[in-house]
């Protein structure tokens, strides 16, 4: 995993899934947070010092479900449910009306492969219409569709 | 690569281009003329023998069974990439390959998928895939005074500069595509590196207004990468590279509809704080 901390952000990359991660502040922080050391109170209450506000625990949980989902954890969580795994909604309702709450957020995408990330593919290239390909000819070769001149 | 060897060249010649050294070898020395417009502008003829890829180009043959059609021949190293009647052919398939191989090779500069131009000195860079609108973005900038850069590759470097790339917009139509230069569009194409001042992280939907929404420089670095050739393969560096080329950025996100009240838009709003 390759980690590049922004001035507010932290992005990660996963070489073996190549996928790179966007970590807004709070994400950040309860990311670096999950040594394997700290349990989720002692993430929240450092979370609540780092940002100089009282934090819920719900909002690591919620944290904790992203970078689950992201597969930015080893190893797997316990399912969860309650009030552990509430929604974006339901914790800001819960925290109460007037407060600004910022949630964890995770931006990921999925880096593509040259010929992907190309306006068209090359030749010899696998694809599956004529418009794909630079020479504007998709056609079997053996059993598979390639880019033919 | 023996059999190719055996053929009869009749001159070569060795061009580096963004970092990378590429061979040519013809068969009949009007080639050269063509081979010479292929490559890049900025393009240096270097002394070097050793090449990263060479291209063979046969051309001038006459085929027994052809009654005298003239087959031209091109090989990438040793795939044989086209054998076509028509030079303009020829010259896409071979453009193509090489700005492809050049792009995923380029020791210190980092190619991203994407459209830019210049205005009043900075860069306006637009990533995206294919079908995204880039072009026609890109074309509607050089219709109301930017100075070209790329329809195809933004090309970084390490303190984060866009450099020129400057081959004619593929503009496309129903069934084709259209080459047009942007002297064309009354434009010209810059000549030096520049900072970004504006990466357009946006696509085309019909009838849609521009409302974009100023976003990080952390998303930036993610629709770049999502657009850069490679990424795969050094994902350190590209990730360094890019965080220079956003810090220094505004960053606008949002569907757009028409390019020319796009373009409007950003040069009334962001152009005057440039």
């Amino acid at each position: 995993m390759i980690l590049r901390e922004l001035s507010d952000e932290c992005l990660l990359y996963d070489e073996t899934t190549n996928h790179a991660h966007c970590l807004n502040q709070v994400a950040a922080e309860v990311w670096k947070l999950c040594d394997g050391r700290n349990n989720i109170a002692e993430i929240t209450l450092a979370l609540g010092r780092h940002l100089n506000r009282r934090v819920e625990e719900e909002l690591i949980w919620m944290a904790v479900r992203r970078f689950q989902k992201c597969g930015l954890f080893l190893n797997t969580i316990p399912k969860l449910s309650g009030t552990n795994a509430l929604s974006r909604r339901e914790l800001a309702r819960k925290v109460g009306r007037g407060a600004v709450v910022a949630f964890p957020l995770v931006t990921s995408v999925l880096v593509p492969t040259p010929a992907t990330a190309a306006s068209c593919f090359p030749l010899l290239h696998i694809c599956t219409s004529n418009s794909q390909c630079c020479s504007n000819h998709c056609g079997l070769q053996g059993a598979s569709l390639i880019c033919l001149p | 690569m023996e059999k190719l060897d055996r053929l009869g060249w009749v001159a070569g010649l060795t061009f580096t281009t963004f970092g990378v050294r590429i061979g040519v070898r013809v068969t009949s020395t009007e080639l050269l003329d063509l081979a010479s417009s292929v490559f890049p502008a900025g393009s240096k003829v270097s002394a070097s023998r050793t090449v990263e890829r060479l291209y063979s180009v046969v051309g001038g043959s006459t085929r027994g069974g052809d009654s005298g059609r003239r087959f031209f021949l091109l090989y990438g190293n040793v795939a044989r990439l086209t054998r076509t009647l028509n030079s303009q052919e020829l010259y896409e398939i071979w453009q193509s390959d090489m700005d492809f191989y050049i792009a995923q090779r380029a020791p210190r500069k980092l190619f991203v998928h994407a459209g830019v131009v210049a205005w009043k000195g900075h860069a306006i860079v637009i990533p995206g895939r294919s079908h995204s609108g880039k072009t026609t973005l890109v074309k509607a900038f050089l219709q109301a005074g930017a100075t070209y850069y790329s329809d195809e590759f933004a090309v970084f470097d390490e303190r984060g500069r866009v450099h020129p790339f400057p081959r004619p917009l593929s503009v496309r139509t129903l069934n084709t595509t259209r080459k047009i230069t942007p002297e064309e569009l009354g434009s010209l194409p810059g000549t030096g590196p520049i900072p970004t001042g504006l990466i357009m992280l946006t696509h085309y939907d019909a009838g849609v207004r521009w409302r974009p929404r100023q976003t990080s420089s952390g998303r930036a670095i993610l629709g770049l990468l999502a657009n850069t050739l490679a990424a795969r393969r050094q994902p350190e560096g590209a990730l360094a590279t890019l965080e220079q080329v956003a810090s220094g950025a505004q960053v606008l996100q949002g569907t757009r509809g028409e390019a020319r009240e796009t373009v409007e838009s950003i040069v009334y709003h962001w152009g005057k704080k440039v």
